[in-house]
């Protein structure tokens, strides 16, 4: 019953999706939040800990 | 399924072993030019070789870039071509995880594929990690196996070359076989818009579709897991049949058991490989009785309810208990985390086997490499162990195991159990990571737990419950992320999967230099049925000492429970 009420909130939720569907491209735009930045800072920082970390295994 | 392997694991791990040792193949003389212009690309000349730590900077640089760019596209889907249902960008730290998610061969999806993602999202951007990050984690495992079979040099193989071959010569003619075949089966291939109807009701419906052959093929393949649809392979246009569930099943499970293989191989000893591949055999067969034994009985709960017979909540009638617990233990077994059902659904005692399937580390055939260097890192600990009990001197291969390798083979066993007890605790006593969680009391638990060991075994599979997208409307408009559950579960999914690379990688590196000591009545044999059983042992006890807490108070308290809710 679970899965089939998630399923129906699926589609329900696809069909009211047409209200939103018709926009222009302008609308759909990105527009680069400062939570962006933050964002790839900290895939950049994940990214250098372990470059680091490949010189603390090597102390090993 | 297991025979199935046991026929084919031989076939592709040969002609896996033959691709990474840089002999001629089939595909040689279609694909050579190609291989050569890509290696140029990557700046590689002929023969260069890489030692541990070059070879781990080059994955690390190699994934880095691709988070990167995969998350760029997320954040700027609404531009792209090939979005015809108009979809705006997911929000940021949904992004961040899911960019985490495929760059670590996780596929955890905190989102519905077909209400949040284009056809250019789906296809240039988790298609193409799916195939990258798998290629990452078979080279891996590919410059593990030359450590362990070279004798006086540090030098492991070169990524970038191992990377290419891996993509051109294994991944994507198997992809592209594999779309075709489930192309004919009744999976839908197509770049038009979803489909309108009316249901028997007469109510309108939107009938999502879109290029999902292509996508379902490496997702399998690749041990990626992460559905074109919200319910994976429970969707009949991801998985239309019991034929096609049978073949996805195959799919999951081909790589990592081929790998085995083409270790013997690379090894110069069959044995060795054929050992590995016993030990995954017999716990994948184990525990998928027992899940299935879980399914079929029903649960004290249902039969307080009056409910007797085999528990079908959250399953697909086409399937039952039997493809469901199937399909279910191969994915979280195998690395891939597809499912055919609902896994919050499961009895407490089938969602629990799904979770020590995990917590073994993923080594019970695991994901495409990591499945086997995860394997590795456990059979050294294992050989170190049983050297202590039986008096011997602790090799593997005829090389001497000592103090760094038993070092390097503990970060990289126990740092993943470290994450997922520490994120896993964090998200049930914090109010933030409570905002995430759907159920209570020991599902509650469960599903927490369950979705950061998936998440740090990069794994993929869910819950359904535990969330980390508050969408209002398809397409967006208004939606917003629970930023712990994404960043949290984004930071697991990274170090989960970089930290043992670079543990074993280390590991290698250490154990290429070494001489390899004639075998001799002192040396503990790691080819017999003995030492199979041994390591089945090891690995089911590193798994319950570890996680025991947490499966006696989530699913198995849920199994022994008579409250339908907890």
């Amino acid at each position: 019953v679970t899965q089939v009420t998630q399923r129906t909130t699926v589609f329900t939720r696809s069909a009211r999706r047409h209200a939103f569907s018709v926009r222009d491209l302008d609308d759909r735009a990105p527009k680069i939040q400062c939570m962006d930045i933050v964002a790839v800072l900290l895939g950049i920082i994940s990214f250098a800990i372990l470059y680091a970390l490949i010189f603390g295994i090597d102390r090993i | 399924v297991v025979a199935i392997l046991v026929g084919l694991t031989p076939l592709l791990g040969g002609y896996m072993a033959r691709v990474y040792q840089g002999d001629a193949v089939a595909l040689s003389r279609l694909l050579g030019g190609t291989e050569r212009r890509a290696c140029r690309l990557f700046g590689v000349a002929s023969g260069d070789e890489q030692d541990w730590k070059q070879y781990a900077r080059s994955v690390l640089l190699f994934s880095a870039a691709g988070w990167l760019l995969l998350y760029l596209i997320l954040r700027t889907q609404g531009i792209h071509p090939l979005n015809p249902e108009s979809f705006h960008s997911g929000p940021w730290n949904l992004s961040f995880n899911t960019a985490s998610s495929f760059v670590s061969n996780t596929s955890w999806q905190f989102y519905a594929g077909e209400t949040t993602l284009s056809y250019f999202s789906q296809m240039a951007g988790i298609t193409v990690a799916s195939f990258t990050s798998c290629a990452t984690g078979m080279a891996v495992a590919v410059a593990v196996i030359r450590g362990l079979s070279r004798r006086g040099t540090d030098k492991l193989g070169n990524f970038w070359v191992d990377l290419v071959r891996s993509l051109l010569y294994i991944l994507l003619p198997l992809a592209l076989a594999a779309a075709i075949v489930l192309a004919a089966t009744g999976v839908p291939q197509t770049l038009g818009h979803y489909l309108n109807a009316r249901g028997p009701t007469g109510i309108a419906r939107t009938i999502a579709i879109g290029p999902v052959a292509s996508q379902e093929a490496i997702k399998l393949i690749s041990g990626d897991g992460g559905g074109f649809f919200n319910t994976n392979s429970a969707h009949p246009f991801e998985n239309p049949s019991g034929i096609s569930n049978l073949i996805e099943i195959v799919l999951m499970l081909l790589i990592p058991a081929a790998m085995t293989a083409t270790f013997g191989r690379m090894i110069g000893r069959r044995r060795q490989g054929w050992a590995l591949f016993a030990t995954m055999a017999v716990m994948f067969v184990g525990g998928t009785a027992v899940m299935y034994a879980a399914e079929a009985h029903g649960t004290p709960a249902l039969h307080a309810a009056g409910l007797h017979g085999a528990s079908m909540e959250g399953k697909e009638q086409r399937f039952g208990p039997a493809a469901s617990a199937l399909f279910v233990s191969s994915g979280t077994a195998g690395g891939d985390g597809a499912v055919n059902s609902g896994v919050e659904s499961f009895s407490g005692l089938g969602a629990g086997v799904a979770m020590a399937n995990m917590m073994t580390g993923e080594v019970i055939f695991g994901g495409p490499g990591s499945g086997l260097y995860g394997m590795l890192l456990l059979v050294v600990l294992g050989v170190f162990i049983a050297g202590l009990m039986v008096g011997r001197t602790p090799e593997y291969l005829g090389k001497q195991i000592q103090a760094r390798e038993v070092k390097l083979a503990s970060l990289g066993t126990l740092f993943v159990p470290l994450l997922v007890l520490v994120f896993g605790a964090i998200a049930v006593v914090t109010a933030a990571g409570r905002q995430s969680m759907l159920a209570h009391g020991p599902q509650g638990l469960a599903e927490s737990v369950y979705a950061y060991l998936s998440q740090a075994q990069n794994n993929g599979s869910a819950m359904a419950g535990y969330t980390g997208l508050i969408q209002p409307v398809a397409g967006n408009v208004g939606a917003h992320g629970v930023t712990f559950a994404d960043l949290a579960g984004g930071f697991v999914m990274l170090l989960g999967r970089f930290v043992p690379i670079l543990a074993v990688l280390a590991l290698a590196g250490s154990l290429g230099p070494r001489r390899i000591a004639p075998h001799g009545l002192g040396t503990l044999r790691t080819d017999t049925p003995t030492f199979v059983v041994f390591m089945i042992g090891f690995v089911a006890i590193f798994a319950v000492l570890t996680f025991l807490t947490v499966l006696l108070l989530g699913p198995l308290a849920q199994a022994l429970g008579s409250h339908l809710i907890a």
